[in-house]
């Protein structure tokens, strides 16, 4: 029998959900990096997300886990 | 989202603000602590969020690592409302109190009816499914109601069908009695038609069987007038119409002494019956007496609380001496309720009246059915 590869996600690697623009889950943020209305950058372990927009609000913010509404612009990651 | 909202808004939350220093240091000290953060919001330099009030006294910390001022402007939630109103906290027991009785009570059966009974009384039936369990203040989701159908009609054979119905605290029990059967039973023997009583034939209709004796004779009571018969196998039941000329004697004696049994309750006894719970409102219970409980009716509806009264009666002799004027009145006034039963349905042809010192009679020549069949 032929074994198949499934691509899993790693355990460790964060997981993001965008809803349209105005909402971003974040499961797997271990802190915040630099907090305002227009920039938000969190640290995602290997890298630092981060969020440009206009009126930021985090949404909330738990061990692990971070929501960010408001108008996103972007996204990017950065090492 | 409304259940996390019901959540915090329980729990209370505390709306804050944090100036200077570094935010993003007290987010990340908080998150660390495992203080649970929402609506952050940077306006201005000043952190604005919203934390569970219990939480609220843990920021400080955070708060003074990171070199920021932290400062409380709103509170909300049920812990904080029950707080504002603790001047009013009778209202608040009393809001808690009806909450938990209508939740309570509504759950439990308060008024039972009974339709659709003619012969059988609502006593009975409500007895017997009292004895299945069923009465004020039993849980309504409990009752089988198939079984208490079931027992039900084999304790009450009279009944044909029931039914139980659940309408809130309601329970409607409709039952049907056995219709009686609309036909004629065939007859399995002839029957005779007798006189009832002694007297002279005037007038004999025979509708079935065979005159036994002719119009215009003199009968005694058990004389056999119309007789049945066989006819090609099948038994006929004599049928007919007997008018005969009898006389009926009323005979009274006047008394001089009237004794009689005045009762009168030398105790009573009250209970409370409250939502199926009796409440005596004594503390030595008497050892016999009758009872009676008069319940509560909202628009023909007897609701679930009433008074109960027992009372020990007593019953004393009392002889009473009469004079003469009185004892011929009581002595008419017996002949009277005699007269009225025995005259019922016939024709009075002449009346005859003695008296006596001792007895008044009446004697009565009346027009009569006498028929009877044996």
């Amino acid at each position: 029998m032929a074994k198949q590869k499934i691509d899993a996600p790693r355990a460790s690697a964060p997981h993001l959900e965008l809803h349209g623009n105005g909402e971003l889950h974040i499961d797997g943020c271990l802190g915040v990096r630099a907090y305002g209305e227009e920039e938000i950058r969190l640290d995602l372990g290997d890298m630092v997300l981060v969020i440009v927009g206009a009126d930021l609000t985090m949404d909330t913010l738990r061990l692990e886990e971070a929501a960010v509404t408001g108008r996103i612009a972007s996204l990017s990651f950065v090492n | 989202m409304p259940i996390l909202w019901l959540l915090r808004w329980a729990r209370g939350t505390v709306h804050f603000a944090v100036s200077g220093g570094f935010p993003e240091r007290f987010l990340n000290l908080c998150r660390k602590k495992g203080i649970a953060l929402w609506d952050t919001q940077l306006r201005g330099g000043v952190l604005y969020a919203r934390v569970r009030a219990s939480d609220y006294k843990t920021l400080r910390s955070p708060a003074k690592e990171s070199g920021m001022r932290i400062r409380a402007f709103r509170q909300s939630g049920l812990p904080f409302l029950l707080l504002r109103q603790r001047k009013h906290a009778g209202i608040l027991v009393g809001l808690a109190i009806f909450v938990l009785l209508i939740a309570t009570l509504s759950s439990r059966v308060w008024i039972l009816t009974v339709a659709g009974n003619d012969a059988t009384e609502s006593r009975i039936i409500l007895e017997t499914l009292a004895e299945q369990g069923v009465r004020l203040g039993a849980r309504s989701k409990t009752l089988d109601i198939d079984r208490l159908r079931e027992d039900t009609l084999l304790e009450l054979p009279q009944l044909d069908w029931i039914a139980l119905n659940r309408r809130g605290s309601r329970l409607e029990v409709l039952v049907r009695e056995h219709a009686p059967d609309p036909r004629t039973p065939e007859p399995t023997a002839p029957a005779d038609i007798v006189a009832a009583a002694e007297g002279q034939l005037l007038e004999l209709r025979v509708w079935a069987g065979t005159p036994a004796v002719p119009n215009g004779s003199a009968v005694q009571a058990g004389d056999v007038l119309i007789k049945g018969e066989t006819r090609d196998g099948a038994a006929v039941r004599a049928r007919g119409y007997v008018v005969a000329q009898t006389q009926r004697r009323l005979v009274t004696t006047p008394v001089q002494q009237l004794e009689g049994k005045r009762r009168h309750a030398l105790k009573k006894q009250y209970a409370l019956h409250i939502f199926g719970l009796r409440v005596p409102l004594y503390f030595r219970a008497l050892p016999e007496g009758t009872e009676s409980l008069q319940l509560l009716y909202v628009n023909h509806t007897a609701l679930p609380l009433g008074l109960e009264t027992r009372a020990l009666p007593s019953e004393e002799t009392e002889v009473r001496t009469l004079s003469p004027e009185q004892a011929k009145l009581l002595a008419l006034a017996d002949m009277h309720a005699q007269a009225a039963a025995l005259l019922v349905g016939k024709e009075i042809r002449g009346v005859e009246a003695t008296a006596t010192d001792d007895e008044l009679a009446l004697t009565y020549t009346l027009l009569e059915n006498i028929a009877a069949v044996q």
